[in-house]
């Protein structure tokens, strides 16, 4: 049975194209994540599955149902399909209890059981009461969950649901959002900016590059193979350094490394770009070291470190995610290795320019799932 | 598929061209009920035309280009920019004064100093007269409609200055710019849509008043419309209320012309700190002194001599409280429909230039608010001759055609309260409404509604606020052997009964005081929703 199924969707507004042949799929009952920069289309392809804007072509179907063809829409209220806004959006002039019986049918509103069953369910009982005012940011969001659920909606899309949070209460409320949206079985499509959240909570991604969907699959998957170095990017810090083709591995400054099999395929010789993740690259003594690098910044995470190096050969600055046992700080000489196999694409034409340096190593957390 | 009953757009509206593919398009329903009010709004306008095209050229000709023509204009043009400019002067000052210094008793003045707005220009202009008899031409118009109408910029004034970001002022301090040179080139940048809105008000009320020029001996296109018309010399008045019309129209177009989009003053979260107020030093007691003069000639006049009046007048020959109680309860039974007809008519119209915004929308707005530069006087003129020729004379002098004309006179006003209050409205809320399976009409009634609530609340009370204190345009539409408080007061003070009509100007102004006073406590609240997580 099929959950939420985009083909070909496009989007304009004015002369700005925000949504290009969309292509996208969330089979029943499971959790999908749609994980793009700012600005790259994803509210926007949300707001056309929800109804509140209207796609210029493609086909978007619910539950086997076509909602939207291009030419005629069906109404944002017809279409069964919930949604809950980044900030919540719980009515303000009603209290906890009857936000939720705002979702539910007539019938279903006359008996309160149904209302509690849900703030229950979502871990709010005996707050019912409460005006959102008086519930804190997660609460709120619980609350919008229950009143969208209450709905009986065939699918659910959340809007950057979490980045309101602050950072603890962001982990334990997703757990219980999406903990109940799993529970229920219930078709979820969730937008994001944080690859960390995507990559760790959905069942599959997609990943929304300048209005197109440039990959999709699991997680892991994605992490381990992304489709182009903007995907490696979008998905946490990365290395990209430049390389050229051997046989059967990829030569760089980081030495002769393995190539992962089914990754980018040239003629020797030819040039690559290799990605290392921060993670694969292992600290040795600088003694008899192939590649030696020294440390310009240090951002210690408790229970890991992130260092900034730099390569004494080229003087390209790479990205080291090691345990945080072994004290290094800046200006400490270091030798390098790469564990495991690598991905590589082939170099664009000659004549562009270089890969970016990776970025600071403030996007840590993001890999860390 | 199922076809898209609810959000079916028609294709009426893109046939007209008139809504782009790239934006949200507007249920028709709501845009069709839009047009309606809109048009409703426009037809004191045909009217007028229609009749002044009637009377033929030759006779327009005779009224527009005598010498009595250019004598008013000259009147009226050179009183309107008098007083626009004095009252700018007099209402920037007062409010950077309460707003911005550390003025004794600034909380006290700020209420005393906004007053005035309760106090109808024809009941300031009769204490005035009563009072000191040599005020009268020119200079005594221009002296009490400056301190009858300066609050039109005060308020606009010190609502800008509460907004306003202080750290722009402190920049330019830190940039070696003095107090005076600061003033001029930061603050009054901030204040300039203010200032250039109120005075525009300021000179609209002005070309509108009737009943305080009367009082005054100084003749207005309007004053002498209302002789004409009341002479039963109709085409005259209707020759004059088209240069009146485009007096006013022009002066709407320089108001448009000035305004920016969006006047969103501060962007960012969180509050903006309380700027650093000016310490005035030696010259506490001067700037103490002026605005006590200032409230002293606005609101101590009038009320003074209202007093005094009554008291002078003695016991006997009071008006009894059973006529003043049935002027009173015609007063509330015009304005109370008005107020909630007004809001009503309002609704879609906010609705529209706010939830669908696009070139329908803004030309239904933008054409809304042409009724601002049409004075009274005009609105009931237009009134009448509709009564007469297209009711077939059936509405003339009924209560519908008065609780209309107000509804028309005072739809701007319910307008940007309701637009004020949309504006602040989530429109998430809505759509996720909607997303719950809401249809359109149910998520207005359940959602939008409510959360508009104190809007509406602030639009039916600055409408009854307006329509009790009216004076030009009940006198022509009041249905016979009826009588308002307006009209009664009229009627004593035309006919010497100065102590019983001060009795009722005190009910007036009494009376404009409880929606004032409501109104101030909304605006009080304003920031603190905006905090409000």
């Amino acid at each position: 049975m099929s959950g939420l199924t985009l083909r070909g969707v496009a989007k304009r507004f004015g002369a700005v194209t925000v949504l290009r042949d969309v292509d996208l799929e969330v089979p029943a009952g499971e959790i999908g994540a749609l994980l793009g920069a700012s600005g790259s289309g994803k509210t926007t392809l949300l707001r056309v599955v929800a109804g509140f804007e209207r796609a210029d072509r493609g086909l978007v179907s619910v539950s086997g149902e076509v909602v939207d063809d291009g030419r005629r829409a069906m109404a944002a209220e017809r279409r069964r399909v919930g949604y809950v806004p980044q900030e919540g959006a719980l009515f303000p002039h009603l209290t906890a209890e009857r936000n939720v019986a705002f979702g539910l049918g007539r019938a279903a509103r006359r008996q309160r059981d149904r209302a509690q069953e849900l703030l229950e369910l979502v871990g709010l009982a005996g707050l019912g009461g409460r005006y959102p005012h008086q519930l804190s940011g997660g609460q709120q969001q619980r609350v919008a969950l229950a009143r969208a659920l209450a709905a009986s909606p065939r699918a659910i899309l959340l809007d950057e649901p979490f980045s309101s949070l602050d950072r603890e209460l962001r982990a334990s409320v997703r757990a219980d959002v999406l903990g109940v949206l799993r529970e229920t079985g219930t078709t979820t499509l969730f937008v994001t900016h944080d690859a960390a959240e995507a990559l760790g909570s959905a069942d599959r991604m997609a990943v929304l590059l300048d209005g197109r969907i440039v990959q999709v699959g699991a997680p892991r998957t994605l992490y381990r193979h992304p489709a182009s170095p903007e995907v490696a990017r979008l998905l946490g810090a990365a290395n990209l350094l430049p390389g050229t083709f051997g046989r059967g591995c990829v030569r760089s400054e980081l030495g002769s490394l393995p190539v992962v099999p089914g990754s980018g395929e040239a003629p020797e010789g030819q040039g690559a770009l290799v990605l290392v993740h921060p993670e694969q690259v292992e600290l040795v003594a600088p003694a008899g070291s192939a590649c030696v690098g020294e440390v310009v910044g240090t951002e210690f995470g408790g229970h890991e470190q992130v260092l900034t190096l730099r390569l004494a050969s080229s003087g390209t600055t790479l990205l080291a995610r090691t345990g945080a046992d072994r004290p290094v700080g800046p200006g400490d000489r270091v030798g390098l290795r790469v564990r495991g196999p690598v991905v590589v694409w082939a170099a664009p034409a000659t004549g562009e320019r270089p890969p970016d340096p990776p970025r600071p190593a403030v996007a840590s957390e993001n890999t860390s799932m | 598929m199922r076809p898209a009953g609810a959000t079916g757009h028609g294709p009426v509206l893109d046939a007209l061209g008139l809504v782009g593919r790239e934006r949200r398009r507007p249920p028709i329903g709501l845009a069709v009920v839009s047009g309606v009010v809109v048009a409703a709004l426009s037809l004191p306008l045909v009217f007028v035309v229609v009749q002044a095209a009637q009377t033929g050229w030759s006779e327009l000709e005779a009224v527009l280009f005598r010498r009595l023509t250019a004598t008013l204009l000259l009147n009226t043009v050179r009183l309107t920019v008098t007083v626009t400019i004095a009252a700018a002067l007099v209402g920037t000052a007062t409010a950077w004064l309460v707003e911005r210094t550390d003025l004794p008793a600034r909380r006290v003045l700020g209420v005393l100093l906004v007053l005035p707005v309760a106090v109808p220009d024809f009941v300031v202009g009769f204490g005035w007269v009563q009072l000191a008899p040599a005020v009268s031409g020119f200079g005594g118009a221009v002296l009490v409609m400056t301190f009858a109408v300066y609050p039109f910029v005060h308020l606009p004034v010190a609502a800008s200055l509460r907004r306003a970001d202080p750290a722009e002022e402190e920049v330019a301090r830190s940039l070696g710019l003095g107090p005076v040179r600061t003033f001029v080139r930061v603050t009054l940048g901030q204040l300039r849509v203010a200032i250039v809105g109120g005075s525009l008000v300021v000179a609209l009320v002005v070309l509108a008043e009737y009943g305080a020029f009367e009082l005054l001996g100084y003749q207005t296109f309007t004053t002498t419309i209302f002789t004409e018309y009341d002479n039963f010399r109709t085409a005259t008045a209707g020759a004059l209320a088209v240069v009146l019309v485009a007096l006013s129209l022009a002066v709407l177009a320089a108001e448009g012309a000035t305004r920016t989009e969006g006047q969103v003053a501060r962007t960012g979260s969180g509050a903006a700190r309380s700027p650093v107020r000016h310490r005035l030093g030696r010259a506490t007691p001067a700037a103490l002194a002026a605005c006590l003069t200032v409230v002293a000639l606005s609101l101590g006049v009038p009320l003074g001599e209202i007093v005094s009046l009554a008291v002078r007048a003695g016991r006997a020959s009071l008006p009894g409280a059973a006529s003043v109680a049935s002027a009173l309860g015609h007063t509330v039974a015009f304005s109370a429909p008005a107020g909630v007809l007004a809001t009503v008519a309002a609704l879609p119209v906010a609705i529209l230039s706010v939830r669908h915004p696009g070139p329908l929308a803004r030309l239904l707005e933008r054409s809304s608010y042409l009724i601002l530069g049409l004075p009274g006087i005009v609105v009931a003129l237009g009134l009448v001759y509709m009564a007469e020729h297209v009711a077939a004379g059936a509405l003339y002098q009924s209560p519908v055609l008065l609780v209309v004309a107000y509804g028309l006179l005072f739809f701007p006003l319910a307008l940007v309260a309701v637009r004020a209050a949309l504006a602040q409205a989530p429109v998430r809320l809505e759509e996720v409404a909607r997303s719950l399976g809401r249809s359109r009409l149910r998520v207005l009634a359940t959602i939008t509604v409510p959360l508009v609530a104190p809007g509406l609340a602030v639009a039916f009370a600055l409408v009854l606020l307006e329509a009790m204190t009216e004076l030009t345009a009940t006198l022509v539409l009041i249905p016979p052997s009826t009588q308002t408080l307006s009209t009664q007061f009229w009627a004593l003070q035309t006919n010497g009964f100065e102590g019983q009509a001060a009795v009722y100007a005190a009910v007036i102004v009494a009376l404009a005081a409880v929606p004032a006073a409501v109104l101030g406590r909304f605006f009080d609240r304003l920031p603190g929703q905006a905090g409000r997580s």
